[in-house]
C-alpha cells in the first residue's frame, strides 16, 4: 500500500511536471488532450500491478482486467501521440468558467453537508445558491421553488415511497414534529 | 399463434387503470424530455430509472419504454419551432421543419412530424413483435462462445457514439469495462481493486453512473456554455395536416419506417444515423428533390418516421440477446438489472408477462403519443419555456436523490457526482460518456462468457465453435470498420495528391 502511494505521488509529480512543460510549450491549447490519456495510463498501471496480487490461472480473475488495460494502455498511447502532434481536436473554450467552478464547488459542498444538516435543509439552500448565481431574477419565486421542492420530495420521497431520507442533526426535530 | 394469445392477453393487461397511467405519464415526460435542449432521451430515461425502482417491474418497464419512444417526438418539436433538435436524431428534422414554420406552417409541420413519427412507433412496434420471439429461440441455444461473441458485437455501438474519434469511443468503453471489474469477482469469488474498502465490495452500482455521466454532466455541459438566454417559441396553429397531404407522404412514410427499423437493429446505428439515411434516400427518390431543405413535406415525414421506428428497431437485439442497440437500450438494460432481470432469451420464458406487456404498450404508446400530442402540444410548448436557471439546478437535485432512493447510500451520491466530472472531462476532451455505461452494462456478460467457454474449451473453443466464430469475426469488422474506412480514405486521399 505505501509503495503504491508512494507512486501515485511520483505519478502526480510528473504529471504536473507535463502540465508545467505543456503551458509554457506551444501546445497549450492540447494541455487536457495530452494530460488525460496520460491520466488514463497512470491508472491503468496502477491497476495493471494490482492484478499481479491476483490468483495466476488461465480464466483467473486477472485475465480480463488486463486484457482491457493493455488495451487501454495501447489505444491511450495513439491518442497521446496524436495530441502530441497537434492532430487531435483542441477542445473548446469554456465560456463561463468561474459559473462551472462555481457550480462543481457548491454541488461537493451540498453533498458533503447532506448527512450533517440533513436533506431537506440541504436541498433548499443549494436551490436557493444556485438560482442566486444563475441570476435568477424573481426573489421570491426562488423560495417558493425550493419550499416546493422540499415539500414535493417529503411527500413523494418520505410519505409515498417510504425511503429514509438523510436528516442529520434535526433527525429527532423531524420524527417529533412529522 | 402462441405470439398473437400472449400479445392479447398483454393487450388486455394493458387496460388497467395503473398500465393507462403508467404510459400517459411516460409519454408526457418523454415530450418533454426530448423537447427540452440539452436532455437526451438517454438522459430523461436514466432520470427516471432509480424512481421507477419501487414500481412493479412490468409498469417500471412500460413506463420507461413509453418515454424512450416519446422523446423521440419531442425532440421534433424544438427542432421544427427554433431550429434547435431536441435530441441529436431530430437534426434532420429541422432541416425542413424550420422552414415550414418560417413560412407561418408551424402547426401543419408539427401535425405531420407527430403523424409520421406515430406511423413509424407502430410499424416498428410491429416487426419487433413479429421477429423478437424467433431471435430469441435461436439465441437460447446460443454456447457461452457464442454469447460472448453477441456481446462483443453489441459493443459495436461504440462505434456510432464516437463522434468522430472512434479511438476515443473504444478508450471510453474499455474504462467502463475496467471499472465494472471492481468489486467481487463474479467466478473466483476473490475482491479486485477495491483499495481495502469495502463500500467497494459490490463495485460501483449502475444508477450513480447512469445519472451521473448522463444527467450531471450534461448540467455541466450547459453550464460551461451558459448563455442564460430564454427559449422563445412561436404560437402555433391547426395541426393536423389534409388527408391528401397525407397521402401524398405515403411511398416516403413505408420506406423510411423500413429503413428506420432494420437500422435500429443494428447495434451501433440508432435513430440518427437512421433519420440521415432517410432523408437522403427519400430526397434521391423524391420527384420534387429541390424543395428539400426549403419546407418539403417529404422532407420533414422521412427523418421523423425513421427515428420513431428506430426505436422498436433497437429493441429487438436488447430484448432477444441482451445487447443494447443504442445509448437509451444502454439505459434500459440498467433499469432491467434494477428490477432483477436479465434481458435475453430467457425473459420470454421466465418474464413473459413483462416482454409482452412491452410490446403491447409499444404500440399503445405510440396512440397516446399521437392523442397527448394532439391534444397537448400548445401545454408543451409554454412548459418547455421554463427558464434553464430553474430547469438545471432541479435537474442535479432529482440526479441525486434518484440515486440516493435506489440503495439509500450517499457513497453512490458521491458516485453519481464523480462519474458526473468523469462524464463531463470526457466529452470536453472528445472522449464520448455513453460508452462508458455500455461498458459496465456488457462487462459482467463479456467476462463470464468469455471465461466459462475458455474453462469449458480453452481458446479454440472461439474458432471451432462455428457460430461463436462467425459473430466475433462480424463484431470485430463492426468495431473496427470506422478505422478501417478512415485508413482507406487516407489512403485514397494521399494516392490523388
Amino acid at each position: 500500500m505505501l509503495a503504491l502511494l508512494a507512486f501515485g505521488i511520483g505519478v502526480l509529480i510528473v504529471l504536473l511536471g507535463i502540465g508545467i512543460w505543456i503551458r509554457h510549450s506551444g501546445k497549450r491549447q492540447y494541455l487536457g488532450n495530452i494530460l488525460l490519456p496520460c491520466c488514463l495510463i497512470v491508472l491503468s498501471l496502477i491497476f495493471l500491478v494490482i492484478t499481479f496480487g491476483f490468483r495466476d490461472e488461465e480464466a483467473g480473475p486477472a485475465l480480463i482486467p488486463r486484457l482491457w488495460i493493455y488495451l487501454i494502455l495501447v489505444l491511450s498511447g495513439i491518442t497521446l501521440w496524436q495530441a502530441l502532434r497537434g492532430r487531435d481536436k483542441a477542445a473548446p473554450k469554456i465560456e463561463r468558467p468561474s459559473l462551472l467552478a462555481m457550480t462543481m464547488a457548491i454541488l461537493i459542498g451540498y453533498f458533503l453537508v447532506m448527512p450533517y444538516i440533513g436533506y431537506f435543509l440541504s436541498t433548499f439552500i443549494f436551490i436557493i445558491v444556485m438560482l442566486h448565481l444563475l441570476s435568477y431574477r424573481k426573489k421570491i419565486l426562488i423560495y417558493v421553488i425550493a419550499v416546493g421542492w422540499c415539500v414535493c420530495s417529503y411527500l413523494v420521497f418520505y410519505k409515498l415511497l417510504y425511503i429514509q431520507l438523510p436528516l442529520g442533526v434535526f433527525e429527532d426535530l423531524f420524527y417529533k414534529f412529522l | 399463434m402462441e405470439l398473437l394469445g400472449n400479445l392479447g392477453t398483454a393487450l388486455v393487461a394493458l387496460l388497467d387503470w395503473q398500465t393507462i397511467l403508467a404510459m400517459a405519464v411516460g409519454v408526457v415526460l418523454g415530450i418533454l424530455g426530448g423537447a427540452m435542449p440539452g436532455i437526451s432521451p438517454s438522459t430523461a430515461v436514466a432520470l427516471l430509472v432509480p424512481f421507477s425502482y419501487n414500481l412493479d417491474p412490468r409498469l417500471a418497464l412500460i413506463l420507461l419504454v413509453s418515454i424512450y419512444q416519446a422523446a423521440n417526438y419531442g425532440g421534433a418539436i424544438t427542432a421544427v419551432l427554433i431550429n434547435t433538435p431536441g435530441t441529436p436524431s431530430t437534426a434532420a428534422t429541422c432541416f425542413d421543419g424550420y422552414p415550414l414554420t418560417q413560412q407561418g406552417k408551424a402547426g401543419k409541420a408539427l401535425g405531420i412530424a407527430l403523424l409520421t413519427s406515430c406511423i413509424g412507433g407502430i410499424f416498428a412496434a410491429i416487426v419487433l413483435i413479429l421477429f423478437c420471439v424467433p431471435l430469441a429461440r435461436v439465441a437460447l441455444k446460443f454456447s457461452p462462445a457464442a454469447y460472448f461473441g453477441v456481446a462483443i458485437f453489441g459493443l459495436a455501438t461504440v462505434a456510432s457514439l464516437g463522434g468522430g474519434n472512434v479511438i476515443k469511443a473504444i478508450i471510453a468503453v474499455l474504462v467502463g469495462l475496467l471499472i465494472e471489474t471492481i468489486g467481487l469477482d463474479p467466478i473466483s469469488g476473490i475482491y479486485r481493486f477495491t483499495f481495502g474498502s469495502d463500500l467497494l465490495y459490490d463495485g460501483f452500482a449502475l444508477i450513480p453512473a447512469l445519472m451521473g455521466l448522463f444527467a450531471v454532466s450534461a448540467v455541466f455541459e450547459q453550464f460551461a456554455e451558459w448563455t442564460g438566454l430564454d427559449r422563445k417559441m412561436e404560437k402555433i396553429d391547426n395541426m393536423l395536416p389534409s388527408f391528401k397531404e397525407l397521402w401524398s407522404l405515403k411511398r416516403v412514410i413505408l420506406q423510411s419506417s423500413v429503413i428506420g427499423t432494420v437500422v435500429g437493429i443494428f447495434p451501433g446505428a440508432g435513430g440518427t444515423i437512421a433519420s440521415f439515411i432517410s432523408y437522403d434516400t427519400a430526397k434521391r427518390t423524391s420527384k420534387e428533390p429541390e424543395k428539400f431543405g426549403k419546407g418539403s413535406l417529404e422532407g420533414l415525414a422521412a427523418p421523423e418516421t425513421a427515428d420513431s421506428a428506430s426505436v422498436g428497431g433497437a429493441l429487438i437485439p436488447l430484448l432477444a440477446l441482451g445487447i443494447p442497440g443504442s445509448a437509451t437500450d444502454a439505459v434500459l438494460i440498467g433499469a432491467f438489472m434494477l428490477h432483477d432481470i436479465v434481458p435475453g432469451p430467457l425473459l420470454f420464458k421466465d418474464h413473459p408477462a413483462i416482454v409482452y406487456g412491452i410490446f403491447a404498450s409499444l404500440l399503445v404508446a405510440n396512440v397516446l403519443v399521437f392523442l397527448i400530442g394532439l391534444y397537448g402540444n400548445k401545454l408543451f410548448i409554454k412548459m418547455i419555456c421554463v427558464k434553464d436557471a430553474v430547469l438545471f439546478p432541479l435537474i442535479l437535485v432529482v440526479a441525486l436523490i434518484g440515486t440516493y432512493s435506489v440503495n439509500s447510500s450517499l457513497f453512490d451520491v458521491g458516485s453519481c457526482i464523480g462519474f458526473g466530472f468523469l462524464g463531463w472531462i470526457f466529452k470536453r476532451y472528445g472522449y464520448p460518456a455513453a460508452p462508458v455505461v455500455l461498458g459496465i452494462v456488457l462487462g459482467k456478460l463479456i467476462e463470464y462468457n468469455f471465461r466459462r467457454g475458455l474453462i469449458m474449451g480453452g481458446y479454440s473453443v472461439f474458432f471451432t465453435d462455428k457460430l461463436a466464430f462467425f459473430v466475433l469475426l462480424l463484431a470485430m469488422l463492426s468495431l473496427f470498420y470506422p478505422l478501417i474506412k478512415a485508413g482507406l480514405n487516407r489512403l485514397r486521399k494521399g494516392k490523388q495528391s
